[in-house]
């Protein structure tokens, strides 16, 4: 049994065989052509040509009907390169005037663009370069003759392991066989990635090298939500596994008829159950199972995913498509949260090599620090908010001075555009996380100043035990379900009711349907949670009474330990939705 | 236009990541529709406005001022419209994948 880990990009778990794609270096076989054949060979090319573009032409069509247009449009890109004039004409150049070999010419032409783009040091541009190689691979496999038959001829379902898909063979992927896919490079912005995400496939990306060790034909374990393959997985592995899809998959079924109702209580209490998202692509996950908003748009990708810090418009064009998207619905935009985890290399020399990062320079700490980076994200965020029902929201604020500073920052960049005649929401919501202690014991002052607030569990379990959940060691003490964070959700949850405030749990607790009773019993009346979880989630509240989780909550809240609450309210969440119990926790 | 139907025009890049792949891609669309020749010129460089790869290779930064030439029967009209679509900062509509 050998497991790898990568970048999860679109959840759900399988197994089956796999099939092994290799690096797909095509073998040009000659460079040079006879003379004499030059005329044959430029038609050869010109054939070939005609073909890829009526390829990808196909895709777009095939796309745009499917997901929609705006993944079309990757391909109408596509369809602009593989047309270009200078393409043609160095391509027909080196052909006629060197009387290099059309597969040659092509993949020199091509590569030579590729190269030139990626070291412009320039991130969009750069990420084209993948978008060359694969213009390069289906002029190549028209001109070869050859194909990657293996995807297109399945007979049996497969997990696909691959050292990389493009995206035009990812959107042409049958989810009828193909189970899941994993690919050696990539990274989580790739289009290949988001593609597998619209089309539900799951997919890991960035393994690593691994295809070196596998033959073909093995069973194989894509767990898509934690981003593992496991290759030649034990007996004892596979019965888990299988047990678990055979159940879930019964689940999804109903559960996806959950979509079209709201989240209501049997005594009629409406629940507001909203998405967390960190890609602008999720929403439509969000939408499509019935969520009321987006409670959490994390905006770190726009920072992690290149190597230049994003400009205001990427940020307003990254918004406006989840704003737009929404509709009337709500979408709480967080500020920058980068945590000494994952510190991107252009801010690298800000972050200090403290022995302590989670107590270090991060997220709003970082922000006010960097008030020119922190005032582009928030004037394209003002922009945005113009499109439909933005709310800002600042993370990790653990005084009143931060939050207070943070605000100032913003009123700033309010007057600026004012100055400036740029139209934006006067009024636009401004709220904070709570996820530092200090914050959760000063509510009362902090609900005075804000306009809702938002509950990250993750952070306040963290800093609350003082545990790192990464360290193997001490993440025992890391549990949703410890009587102190029930307390301090409770203290929040009363500060906010006495001066009328909003409150939103996001962060792992309240995807998990356990701890829904609880949280709905002490009042809680909106979640932000991932968007796959979302109709578990309206589920339990659909089976659910307000009375009875007040007592549930009041039984969990008299219990001790961590353990006991949660082994309480595992018994409870049996009762009421007994089927959604084994799927928990996986 | 001079003796020989040659439109020169200057034009400033005003989109805050340079000549990017939106601009690029509606820039290449825009050109397709003329029969006229159209080229930018920036730093010695200069790209047919018809070759999305051309364009890239140009590498024109935020501010940079582009010299936009078109020759042809409809050079006028191409003129127009390229340099509207620089005036306007090729208006983001902000519901594209790049």
């Amino acid at each position: 049994m050998k497991v790898y880990t990568g970048i999860a990009v679109s959840p759900g778990v399988v197994s089956g065989p796999v099939l092994v794609l290799g690096s797909d270096n095509f073998r040009i076989p000659r460079k040079y052509v006879n003379r004499d054949a030059i005329d044959d060979e430029l038609h050869r090319f010109h054939a070939a040509h005609e073909h890829v573009c009526r390829d990808i032409k196909s895709n777009e069509q095939l796309v745009s009907a499917q997901l929609g247009a705006q993944y079309g449009a990757i391909f109408s890109a596509h369809l602009q390169m593989a047309q270009d004039p200078r393409l043609i004409r160095e391509v027909e150049a080196l052909i006629r005037e060197q009387t290099r070999s059309p597969e040659f010419a092509v993949s020199r032409v091509l590569r030579s663009y590729a190269e030139q783009l990626e070291k412009m040091g320039d991130r969009y541009l750069s990420e084209r370069a993948l978008d060359i190689f694969d213009l390069e691979k289906r002029l190549l496999r028209q001109l070869l003759g050859e194909s990657r038959e293996e995807l297109r001829n399945l007979t049996e379902p497969v997990i696909v392991l691959a050292h990389d898909l493009t995206p035009s063979e990812t959107a042409t992927l049958d989810p009828k066989f193909v189970l899941g896919f994993a690919t050696e490079v990539g990274g989580r912005t790739s289009h290949t990635a988001i593609l597998a995400g619209a089309l539900e496939i799951p997919a890991i990306v960035g393994l690593g090298r691994c295809l070196a060790g596998v033959s073909g034909g093995e069973t194989v374990i894509l767990d898509g939500d934690n981003g593992r393959v496991i290759i030649d997985p034990d007996s004892e592995t596979v019965a888990r596994v299988q047990d678990m899809q055979i159940r879930s998959e019964k689940i999804r079924t109903r559960l996806g008829l959950m979509e079209a109702f709201p989240a209501e209580t049997e005594d009629g209490q409406r629940v507001t159950i909203c998405g967390n998202i960190e890609f602008p692509e999720e929403v439509r996950q969000c939408i499509k199972r019935g969520a009321d908003g987006v409670g959490l748009y994390r905006t770190e990708f726009l920072f992690l995913s290149g190597n230049r810090e994003p400009s205001e418009s990427d940020h307003y064009e990254a918004y406006c498509r989840v704003v737009e998207a929404c509709g009337d619905l709500p979408v709480v935009i967080r500020t920058l949260d980068i945590g000494a985890d994952k510190v991107p290399k252009l801010l690298e020399s800000q972050f200090s090599k403290s022995q302590n990062p989670m107590l270090g320079l991060r997220s709003i700490r970082l922000s006010l620090l960097n008030t020119p980076m922190f005032k582009r994200q928030l004037r394209a965020i003002l922009r945005a908010s113009i499109h439909g029902n933005v709310r800002v929201m600042f993370p990790l604020i653990s005084t009143l001075l931060e939050f207070r500073q943070a605000k100032m920052i913003l009123m700033d960049v309010m007057e600026d555009l004012e100055d400036e005649g740029i139209p934006f929401q006067r009024n636009i919501p401004i709220g904070m996380m709570v996820e530092v202690p200090s914050a959760v014991i000063l509510a009362e002052e902090f609900a005075r100043e804000v306009d809702f607030f938002s509950i990250g569990t993750n952070d306040l379990i963290q800093y609350t035990l003082a545990c790192d959940r990464s360290d193997p060691a001490v993440s025992n003490l890391y549990r949703s379900g410890d009587p102190s964070i029930l307390r301090l959700i409770q203290m929040v949850l009363r500060a906010a009711e006495k001066h009328g405030k909003p409150v939103t749990v996001c962060g792992q607790m309240s995807s998990d349907p356990r701890f829904i009773p609880l949280l709905l019993g002490m009042g809680l009346r909106s979640l932000s949670a991932t968007p796959q979880a979302i109709p578990r989630l309206k589920e339990v509240v659909r089976n659910l009474s307000i009375s009875e989780a007040v007592r549930i909550s009041q039984h969990a809240s008299s219990l001790d330990l961590a353990r006991d609450v949660e082994h309480y309210l595992q018994g409870e969440l049996s009762r009421l939705c007994p089927d959604l119990v084994d799927t928990v926790g996986f | 236009m001079d003796a020989e139907g040659v439109v020169c025009r200057k034009v400033r890049v005003i989109p805050e990541d340079g000549l990017h792949l939106r601009p690029l891609q509606l820039l290449v669309r825009k050109a397709l529709t003329f029969s006229a020749t159209i080229t930018l010129t920036f730093d010695d460089r200069r790209a047919d406005v018809k070759s999305a790869f051309d364009l890239m290779l140009l590498a024109a930064p935020t501010g940079a001022i582009l010299c936009l030439e078109t020759s042809g029967s409809d050079a006028v009209a191409a003129a127009d419209a390229i340099s509207e679509l620089f005036e306007t900062g090729f208006s983001i509509s902000g519901s594209e994948i790049r």
